[in-house]
């Protein structure tokens, strides 16, 4: 066997090993996230006796037991019957669909604008609005408090809460929608907009017609995020949300008391919270990878 | 239809002037090519005719108007673009309907679809009007992005090098049916172009610029018999003139023209039109001297006086033809022949120049004498 045949087979029995090492990382990583969700879901369907059979430490065999049981909804029935969670429901999805339409709406104007403008400063601009994005939510939380006061947003009303929690959630679905966004605008090549100005269109009129349908994949896919960001957010609901416009994350934290932990109850309402935007992530997954690796390749 | 007046325009990047005092006319149905190396100004000429780039400095007018204000989409212009730019969501139908769809208040549903019919009747793509853009092939996109152009009539179409990305082929092709769009259309049409043979086969007119300045416009005899400077005369041609660091001697009534490699006398005529540029030519004159490939005579010995010998380097066989590479001293030369003429490497042969084609250029200024 000759020095580039070895040289070879080194090289492939090197990248088999990584292979293999990276596989394991990943599903290592997968039974990580994914076991706590998948207990969670499942558990929400069991009568709570049937919830709490754990097996002993070792026993691998008791694991089967896991998946014996007797499927209940009571749990979730209970949600709404004795706990009225219906009302929080609603709150959640007001407040977190407004605020997404909003952030999508303005953030897509702005992300065109700093895709195609030639303004000075651009790079600034941008990295400014992306940095109130990753401020700590604490950080603002007392100045915002303030401000929604003196409008008279806290006071305990449903809507004027609502309304609080929306402007609430568009601080900080808009810069992310801005920054999301922009990649989509500059992946459209600039010849089809002019195209569209030689052919007739104004400046918004190109922007409606031609650059938005372009779009249109990037801007579901921001609105679904902005929507997950906003559905999952517990601090400015629970401060600022008051008891009149009461969120299902804040909600299902009551079911925890001192007295009493309502662990079924509290199963069924995480499912709740994370099922619909666990499918939802899934759905726009192509277009999240497509938004943070835009640019990256020049064409 | 209408002309288009370019008068003392400046396009400025910040600090870099891409064109520079450009005054240029397009006239009325004329197919003006503006040709040049990448970076030249001949596209940003464009673009500020278009109303997509604004104009530093100047005025361009689109007939009697002077545009200089107006947005693209009012100035009656349609352009071509290079990557075609045809709108991906869009079908082929609706692509080249868009412009009048725009303009809803001239034109009715009926007269949008018998328009975009008869312009794709005319590019031979009325069988593709349901198509996406990305079913088409790179002739057929292009093919619709000039049809989406002529639905309109426009007073001036715009090109902005529209076959560059096609292949050799059916660029060969194209400039035919462009040529023949142009005469059937009998429009105004303003294209840009970095390749020679484009220009030189479809414009009535051509402008070279060079690092944004007009180098000279022509017709394409004109460009290509009588260059003005030593880029235009190196820039057209295929291959390319050659040029030759050589010495204009006085000696009396005689006049020649030569280095230590070569000699040869020049012509009544010649001196004629060198004492017309201005020049005393009571001595000597550093010159470069400018002969075409296929200017040259080939022949095993010396036929002529002013004969001289030259060492072949490399050939190239082309069809019918054959470049051959020969060495004079330090210069490498290209020569045109036919390809029944196949020296050998390092061969010795003996060239004659047609001097009623060649040039000469100061050596300093580059501009031509003659």
């Amino acid at each position: 066997m000759d020095k580039t045949e070895l040289v070879s087979r080194s090289q492939k029995r090197k990248k088999k090993i990584l292979g293999t090492l990276t596989y394991i990382a990943v599903i290592v990583f997968l039974i990580w996230t994914i076991t706590p969700l998948f207990v969670m879901v499942v558990s929400s369907f069991k009568d709570l006796r049937e919830a709490f059979q754990i097996p002993q430490v070792g026993d691998w065999k008791g694991v089967i037991k896991f998946f014996q049981f007797t499927p209940t909804t009571r749990h979730y029935v209970e949600l709404f019957t004795m706990e009225d969670f219906r009302p929080f429901i609603i709150n959640s999805l007001i407040a977190s669909i407004s605020a997404s339409i909003i952030a999508v709406i303005l953030g897509s104007l702005a992300a065109y604008g700093l895709a195609r403008g030639r303004i000075p400063g651009e790079e600034h601009i941008s990295f400014w609005i992306i940095s109130c994005r990753m401020a700590p939510v604490v950080a603002v939380m007392v100045p915002l408090y303030s401000i929604f006061s003196g409008l008279g947003l806290l006071e305990a009303y449903r809507w004027r809460n609502l309304l609080c929690l929306m402007l609430a959630y568009t601080t900080f679905s808009l810069p992310f929608a801005v920054w999301f966004l922009r990649s989509f605008f500059e992946d459209i090549p600039t010849e089809i907009e002019e195209a569209a100005k030689v052919d007739g269109c104004s400046n918004f009129r190109a922007f409606w017609d031609i650059i938005l349908p372009l779009a249109k994949p990037g801007i579901v896919a921001g609105f679904i995020l902005c929507m997950i960001l906003s559905w999952n957010d517990f601090i400015f609901a629970s401060v600022l949300g008051q008891q009149g416009a009461k969120t299902l994350p804040v909600a299902t934290s009551e079911l925890h008391s001192t007295v009493d932990i309502k662990w079924g109850r509290i199963l069924a309402s995480g499912t709740m919270l994370c099922v619909p935007m666990l499918t939802l992530g899934l759905l726009i997954k192509k277009y999240l990878v497509q938004g943070l690796t835009m640019g990256a390749v020049r064409q | 239809m209408a002309s288009v007046t370019i008068n003392k325009a400046w396009k400025r990047y910040g600090k870099i002037e891409a064109v520079k005092n450009l005054s240029l006319e397009c006239k009325d149905k004329e197919f003006l090519c503006l040709l040049g190396p990448s970076g030249c100004g001949k596209s940003s000429t464009l673009r500020m005719v278009a109303g997509l780039e604004q104009i530093s400095e100047g005025t361009i007018s689109i007939g009697d108007r002077v545009v200089n204000e107006l947005e693209p989409k009012d100035r009656d212009v349609a352009m071509v673009f290079e990557s075609y730019a045809l709108y991906p969501h869009k079908t082929v139908f609706e692509n080249m309907a868009y412009p009048l769809r725009l303009r809803s208040h001239q034109y009715s549903s009926a007269q949008i679809k018998e328009r975009v019919k008869h312009a794709a009747e005319i590019l031979e793509i009325s069988d593709l009007l349901d198509r996406m853009p990305r079913q088409l092939s790179g002739g057929q996109r292009q093919r619709v992005a000039i049809g989406r152009a002529i639905v309109r009539d426009p007073q001036v179409f715009l090109m902005d090098e529209p076959i560059s990305h096609l292949d050799a082929k059916l660029r060969t092709h194209m400039r035919g049916e462009l040529k023949h769009l142009h005469k059937e259309l009998n429009a105004t049409m303003l294209y840009v172009t970095h390749d020679q043979l484009e220009a030189m086969s479809m414009a009535d007119r051509i402008a070279i610029m060079n690092l944004g300045v007009l180098q000279q416009v022509g017709t394409p005899d004109e460009i290509f018999n009588h260059p003005v400077n030593e880029f235009v005369a190196g820039f057209v041609g295929d291959p390319p003139m050659n040029f030759i660091n050589c010495r204009l001697e006085v000696m009396g009534d005689q006049w020649y023209l030569g280095n230590s490699a070569f000699k040869i006398g020049l012509s009544p005529e010649m001196r004629k039109s060198l004492e017309k540029n201005g020049h005393a030519f009571d001595r000597s004159l550093d010159v470069r001297l400018g002969v075409r490939p296929e200017n040259f005579t080939i022949s095993a010995k010396k036929s002529t006086e002013d004969s001289f010998q030259v060492e072949v380097y490399v050939t190239e066989p082309l069809g019918e033809d054959m470049i051959v590479d020969v060495l004079l001293q330090e210069n490498k030369l290209k020569l045109k022949t036919r390809i029944e003429f196949e020296p050998k490497m390092g061969d010795k042969i003996w060239l004659d120049i047609n001097k009623r084609k060649m040039h000469l250029f100061d050596h300093e200024t580059t501009k031509a004498y003659f």
